[in-house]
């Protein structure tokens, strides 16, 4: 086995062995903390690809940015350390998904031709100039979109967060 | 980069609808509570502005043919400006509608409308969309503001429940459908749909991988037009969400759903392509319109029953894309502009008596023809069209779909279409049922008043639905040209 495939092998577990933590533990804190790691382990699958600018932002936005806002929300709401975290589960139904799910993907991979690009070798550069060209040029629409979804994503939460009307003010607005 | 620049030109509309919505949602601020009316009259002088850009664009044109912008991003033909013509007049109908509701009087009004108008420009987007990332970037801004319109009403649970639900589902979906971008993208190398469909063309992919990626994109958009099996969250949405929203949702985004549906699956997976998607669409449409159709009869809530009479509906609709003949496309089109005015103008009727009885349920609707004889006169008729029986346009529409599945030899599917507008006819007549031939226990209001703006709203409504049962020819001859370019 070569040292890339290790390497692989090595993040992919990370990745996959968190994550499956994530929906398995009993405490939430715990469950968030292994969200951490996962975001981690995608991280290191984009430096893997030679997607350096993508593994940073990764870093920087989910595990800077928004584990910082589930650990905070987590922290904030009540009752955190005993919610019961529990599900019913159907045997059965569960079996059939489960099976059906992974066979099919599994036979879409094995059966698909991949249109795939080979680097043939090639010293992996900095990506950053290359998007910031294509986010200004060819992706110039989506890019611009995307802002304009963003804020009116940040108005509808302010509408669904806002305090009701003729309610006086003070006091915490769920009482 | 030079032609992005010049490429704005082509994007009037869309930028119409953005400073319309940073001016409405400036002026919320300006005014006063319980004084917002204006806000809701500048977003209908946009959606009047929009018409007539589109108007322009549409006449400009007939001569430079289609134009692809940004980069083949989006594409600006008769077939989007005839769904942005529809969305104009959907998101103009709801702020009149919503100027008069006691909902959402009693919420912060006036953010209601500025969403309305988002949701709007989302729509009108998605509808010119050739490339899936634009695709998805526009699903999202019509499905993020959806959620909240949804769950609008602060305080009251049903409402929240809604939002709620639609988002958990919603995004259980779109997480599905860019799962199927990401390996369409794999397969064929291109995200903009010309390239797909000439990758799908020189053989790309294999017959399983190609047909599940279809499938997988293909469960947004039908979840966003409520279709089989993709409709469970529909009832539940509607009967909670502030009735102009419900309205709104059963009318606007649904149109946009079938817009992109209809454009993704007409290019990219266009002729010549492996999957034969058509007899896929043939069962989900018998399957949408059965289910709806035989749900519907139990429903007591007049809000759920035309949730789910719009699930029927959109079987009905399916029925035209199951035709591989640009006829049914057509028919499409004209069903749907026919379908928002009718529906539109049944949810009004569900309004204006529920901002004086606070009700929508079935057994609150006895005795309403002798207390409000325009909206139950108003219901009759749009309840007829909803149908399918002449001579509203609602026939016309029917017809048009069931003569393109005929002329393809489809009998058998024709036939099922048949006998579920007759399965549908027994559920409307109830709602005229008990308007019409039973009393009310409770004789208390011995009238209804309508307000004023809906009681010329309603009438504006029904002139169409009358006259383009009669006088179909011009509007026929729109959505042809829209289909055909």
């Amino acid at each position: 086995m070569e040292l890339k495939e290790v390497i692989f092998i090595m993040i992919a577990l990370t990745t996959v062995v968190s994550g499956w933590l994530v929906v398995s533990l009993k405490n939430i804190i715990h469950s968030a903390f292994a969200l951490l790691v996962t975001f981690f382990g995608v991280a290191g699958l984009f430096v893997y690809l030679g997607a350096d600018f993508l593994a940073a932002t990764q870093i920087l936005i989910y595990i800077g940015g928004v584990m910082v806002l589930v650990l905070f929300a987590i922290m904030l709401s009540e009752k955190v350390y005993n919610v019961p975290l529990f599900q019913k589960s159907k045997i059965l139904p569960a079996i059939l998904v489960l099976g059906s799910i992974p066979y099919i993907l599994f036979r879409v991979i094995m059966e698909a031709s991949w249109s795939v690009r080979t680097g043939g070798g090639e010293i992996m550069g900095p990506t950053t100039e290359t998007i910031g060209r294509l986010l200004l040029g060819e992706y110039l629409l989506p890019f611009e979109v995307m802002s304009v979804l963003l804020l009116s994503a940040l108005v509808g939460s302010v509408v669904l967060i806002r305090k009701e009307v003729g309610k006086r003010r003070g006091g915490p607005s769920w009482k | 980069m030079q032609q992005n620049v010049l490429d704005i030109h082509y994007l009037i509309p869309e930028l119409i609808l953005f400073c319309t919505f940073a001016v409405m949602l400036a002026a919320d601020q300006v005014f006063k509570r319980g004084r917002k009316k204006p806000v809701a009259v500048m977003g209908i002088a946009g959606m009047g502005l929009l018409i007539v850009s589109l108007w322009q664009q549409s006449a400009g044109l007939a001569e430079t043919g289609p134009v692809y912008l940004f980069s083949r991003m989006m594409m600006v033909d008769p077939f989007s400006i005839y769904f942005k013509w529809i969305f104009a007049m959907t998101t103009m109908l709801t702020l009149i509608l919503a100027m008069r509701s006691k909902e959402i009087e009693k919420q912060n009004e006036g953010e209601f409308y500025t969403l309305i108008v988002f949701v709007c420009l989302g729509m009108s987007f998605l509808c010119s969309s050739t490339h899936l990332l634009m695709i998805f970037l526009s699903f999202e801004m019509i499905s993020i503001l959806s959620y909240v319109l949804a769950g609008y009403l602060r305080g009251d649970p049903r409402s929240s429940e809604s939002g709620i639900k639609y988002m958990i589902y919603g995004a259980f979906t779109t997480g599905i459908m860019i799962y199927g971008m990401s390996m369409l993208y794999g397969l064929t190398g291109s995200l903009e749909f010309h390239e797909i469909h000439d990758a799908l063309q020189g053989g790309r992919g294999g017959l399983v991988p190609v047909t599940v990626t279809l499938l997988m994109i293909s469960s947004g958009m039908l979840f966003k037009i409520a279709a089989a099996p993709f409709h469970m969250w529909s009832p539940d949405v509607y009967e909670g969400a502030p009735t102009v929203a419900t309205a709104f949702f059963s009318v606007g985004p649904k149109a946009a759903g079938f817009a992109v549906f209809l454009r993704f699956l007409l290019t990219a997976f266009g002729p010549d392509t492996p999957v034969d998607w058509h007899r896929i669409i043939e069962i989900l449409s018998i399957l949408t319109m059965t289910i709806g159709n035989y749900t519907a009869l139990r429903q007591e809530n007049v809000k759920r029953m035309l949730a789910y009479s719009s699930i029927a509906q959109a079987g009905y609709i399916l029925m035209g894309l199951a035709v591989l003949h640009p006829d049914g496309r057509s028919a499409i089109l004209f069903y749907l502009a026919v379908y928002m005015i009718m529906n539109m103008g049944a949810f009004l009727v569900v309004l204006a008596l529920e901002n004086t009885i606070k009700s929508a349920e079935l057994k609150d609707y006895r005795g309403i023809g002798l207390k409000s004889p325009l909206a139950a006169a108003a219901m009759v008729i749009f309840l007829i069209s909803l149908t399918g029986l002449p001579p509203t346009a609602g026939f016309v529409g029917k017809f048009l779909l069931f003569k393109a599945v005929m002329d393809q030899k489809l009998y058998v599917f024709a036939l099922i279409g048949v006998l579920n507008s007759v399965v549908s006819l027994v559920y409307y007549l109830r709602v005229v049922k008990a308007m019409y031939l039973e009393i009310s226990p409770d004789p208390a209001p011995a009238e209804i008043r309508i307000p004023f703006t809906y009681a010329v709203l309603l009438v504006i409504l029904i002139i169409p639905v009358i006259y383009l049962g009669l006088f179909f020819q011009p509007m026929y001859e729109l959505s042809i040209k829209a289909v055909f370019g």
